[in-house]
């Protein structure tokens, strides 16, 4: 666990930016950005199935709480980190998740942290505004929001990776 | 046995997955509109000191033109009360006028209305369900059901208050309801927001006969106990024919919810007396 404290910085960050900054600023009707799931993208491959299933539940249940969401926000990060090695495997493959470290740009290449990140960033968007909306009324704005939503965040992952990554250029692995 | 437990460990992912996931579907599901404003109220208490001071920053950068606002509505006020005292009030001055408040009261002299100032700490209008939360609890008068102004347009109603703070439904918030009528006519219908924008409410079930056109301002009704009546709710922006019975109104809000600072808390003095009388009615056998 020597990367506990670096961990916890970006949990309290992501969650501080999404309830103060993200979920407030309120660009558009269409644009609300869901940024703490850098933090379930983030955790190292190498990491056990209930570890991160128990840090997303963690996640989700704060952010529920500032936000004053009662739930939608755990149901979809859980969904997300069920997900998550699914996606590495498929993805990503099975060698690099093998080798482990943090799933970032410089560990995987830009290509395949976009199509893992854009995977899992799509489908945390898809149960969070399908729960919010609970209705297929308006299925066209639900998806519209689910599209520019996953877009403007997939852009804020990629710069929370940056920063997340910066102290270490070369890339960690796991074992290193 | 042994089997067993290798299999569990196998599926131990998915098992953890399934039983957290139907926790939390368990909670949401469960939750209700009171418990949800429980929970912003309780994250109030933890982050609302936070909030003042994040919109107290924001609000310097409006400070001029909510000065601007508030000169308007003065002469706007000012006006209107020259014109409901016509014949005594010329000379006087204006403080005079004030504290001779007479126009809030009831023919008896009741006060019907009492007015508090608050400040918006917490607005949220992105989500389908959004909250506005004010500085100002139950140690400065607030309670439920109170309504809440800002400049004249209606913004939400109080939903519970805990010591400092209050959280609202926002006219935003898809479980907003209330009633709207057409200036200077008598129809009426209910207003609701249809989770789209944050520029427009739904005014629904004006009847066909109703002489409706773009432009045209809708108000409160008498029907509410929660907001007062003739408060501007917004101006028509387009309506539609259903069922070939009542016009569907698309009204353009007239308060501007994304920016709100200060608003106007309003109590209803006679809330209580006339939702009991209207309650033992309805339900005369729990009334006793």
């Amino acid at each position: 666990m020597h990367k506990f404290l670096e961990y916890t910085i970006l949990f309290v960050a992501l969650v501080l930016l999404q309830v103060f900054l993200f979920s407030r600023i309120g660009v558009s009707m269409y644009v609300h950005p869901l940024v703490y799931v850098a933090f379930v993208l983030l955790l190292p491959m190498e990491i056990s199935g209930s570890g991160l299933l128990m840090l997303a539940a963690l996640l989700g249940i704060s952010v529920d709480f500032f936000m004053g969401t009662a739930g939608i926000n755990t149901i979809a990060i859980l969904f997300v980190a069920f997900c998550r090695p699914t996606a590495l495997l498929l993805l990503v493959g099975k060698d690099e998740v093998k080798d482990g470290g943090v799933p970032n740009v410089n560990r995987l290449g830009l290509k395949k942290f976009l199509r893992y990140a854009g995977v899992l960033i799509f489908l945390h968007s898809v149960v969070f505004f399908m729960l919010e909306t609970l209705s297929w009324r308006f299925f066209y704005v639900t998806l519209l929001r689910i599209v520019l939503s996953s877009a403007v965040n997939l852009v804020l992952v990629y710069f929370t990776q940056r920063l997340f990554a910066v102290n270490r250029p070369g890339g960690y692995r796991g074992t290193e | 046995m042994i089997k067993l437990i290798l299999f569990l460990k196998k599926i131990q992912f998915f098992l953890l997955f399934i039983i957290l996931e139907s926790l939390a579907i368990h909670y949401y599901a469960n939750s209700t509109s009171y418990t949800k404003v429980k929970l912003v109220t309780a994250s109030n208490y933890v982050v609302g000191g936070l909030y003042a001071q994040l919109s107290g920053v924001s609000s310097y950068f409006s400070l001029r033109s909510e000065n601007r606002r508030l000169v308007e509505e003065l002469a706007r006020l000012h006006n209107e009360l020259d014109a409901l005292r016509p014949d005594t009030s010329r000379q006087e001055t204006f403080l005079s006028v004030v504290q001779d408040s007479s126009w809030l009261f009831t023919p008896t002299g009741e006060r019907r209305y009492e007015y508090y100032d608050a400040r918006v700490v917490n607005n949220s209008f992105t989500r389908q369900e959004n909250y506005i939360t004010l500085n100002k609890g139950v140690r400065d008068g607030m309670q439920p059901n109170m309504a809440v102004i800002a400049g004249d347009g209606i913004a939400g109603y109080i939903l519970s208050c805990s010591e400092r703070y209050s959280v609202c439904m926002s006219v935003l918030n898809r479980e907003f309801n209330t009633s709207g009528r057409i200036k200077g006519e008598e129809y009426f219908g209910s207003i609701y927001w249809d989770g789209i924008s944050y520029e427009y409410v739904t005014l629904t079930e004006i009847p066909k006969y109703a002489p409706i056109e773009k432009g045209d301002t809708i108000l409160t009704t008498d029907y509410s106990s929660i907001f007062p009546p003739d408060v501007m709710i917004g101006t028509v922006e387009s309506f539609e024919l259903r069922n070939a019975t009542y016009y569907e109104v698309k009204v353009k809000l007239h308060a501007d919810i994304t920016r709100l600072n200060h608003v106007l808390a309003v109590k209803y003095l006679d809330a209580e007396e006339r939702d009991a009388l209207e309650e033992s009615v309805r339900h005369p056998e729990s009334g006793n």
